[in-house]
């Protein structure tokens, strides 16, 4: 029966065709609107953000084994899958304070085995590459970021992990 | 297949245990004091008697509890000492410069030999190679060169150090750590 059962009600063809739109929109702003998946984390009450492609895994509430020698921001080592994992505090780095989390953010392993402590996630969100903004501010602390975006009308700096680690593996060879 | 496997010393401080390679560790006597040296130097406790012969006695307990900050360790705890041969060593600089330094410290002492001491919190184990693993990247050369090889975990909870102790023991003695008495 091709009766309509009330006014607002769309016929099989109309929802095919409702079905076709949605996917050319799709294809289109896929094809034209690259985004970045960005990782949205808090270190105390502030935001920051992390490309989703170098995060391999969110884990919570593990022990960290205390390294002598070494700057207070490198925490210790962490233990995934029988794998040490050096546990970075990004607080402690920026700041000089030791961070109070129980949350770690671990990079894919072709960097090296690394896993960042934080306070938690905030989320995850997809955005235009247009809307990464490049850094205007040159000083010294600035050296830790690559960019920044907008969440949730705040500007969110984007880790630089290159850096970091650089800046890492200088001050070990110095201690 | 067979398995690659060695025996270690291991050391346990609750959570945190210490291997150390078996291979060049030679004997063991219980400790019963030690004579003091010619000069000071952090963790060296003296001079201890080996049959006929002095040996030079590092206290590895007070330095592995000083530098991971380990509280679970009872003081008056029996300790024994591990006598370790230079001969056998892998670092073949080592030998010449203690020859050299007890001759310019005027130390009466065994030139091939060392000690260090532990508690009884201890025990030989047998462990496959392939359990050990290198430090990550960003600390492994520095690691190394202060005598911590690699690590291994026994559960969630805890975690194995693999040091190398004659590393740990000449790099203190012979970089210029001692103060002349």
């Amino acid at each position: 029966m091709n009766e309509r059962n009330n006014i607002n009600s769309l016929n099989n063809e109309e929802i095919l065709k409702e079905i076709e739109s949605k996917i050319t929109e799709l294809k289109k702003e896929s094809v034209n609107d690259k985004k970045v998946k960005f990782i949205i984390f808090y270190i105390d009450d502030k935001l920051y953000a992390m490309p989703g492609n170098v995060v391999q895994e969110i884990i919570i509430d593990y022990p960290v084994f205390y390294l002598p020698f070494v700057p207070d921001y490198i925490r210790g080592l962490l233990n995934r899958h029988g794998e040490p994992y050096t546990v970075i505090d990004l607080k402690s780095l920026f700041t000089g304070s030791e961070l109070d989390g129980k949350t770690f953010l671990v990079l894919r392993n072709k960097i090296d085995n690394i896993a960042f402590i934080i306070s938690g996630i905030y989320k995850i969100e997809n955005i235009l590459e247009d809307n990464i903004h490049p850094l205007t501010s040159k000083n010294e602390n600035m050296d830790y970021f690559e960019g920044s975006i907008t969440i949730d009308e705040e500007e969110v700096f984007i880790v630089n992990i290159k850096n970091i680690i650089d800046r890492i593996a200088n001050d070990i060879e110095n201690s | 297949m067979i398995l690659k496997t060695a025996d270690f010393l291991s050391i346990n401080y609750g959570n945190y245990d210490f291997i150390i390679n078996r291979y060049n560790i030679v004997g063991s006597i219980s400790y019963s004091g030690s004579q003091s040296l010619p000069f000071t130097a952090e963790y060296f406790n003296g001079l201890i008697n080996y049959g006929e012969m002095k040996i030079i006695s590092f206290d590895i307990d007070r330095f592995l509890t000083k530098v991971f900050k380990l509280n679970n360790i009872d003081k008056n705890e029996a300790k024994i000492s591990i006598i370790g041969d230079l001969k056998k060593s892998s670092y073949s600089n080592y030998k010449e410069r203690f020859k050299e330094f007890i001759l310019t410290q005027n130390i009466d002492c065994s030139p091939d030999l060392f000690s260090f001491l532990i508690s009884f919190r201890s025990e030989v184990k047998r462990i496959e190679i392939r359990n050990l693993k290198i430090f990550p990247k960003i600390l492994k050369n520095f690691y190394k060169n202060n005598g911590f090889l690699g690590c291994t975990f026994k559960d969630n909870n805890s975690i194995v150090f693999f040091i190398d102790i004659e590393k740990i023991i000449f790099d203190i003695l012979l970089k210029g750590g001692i103060k002349n008495e």
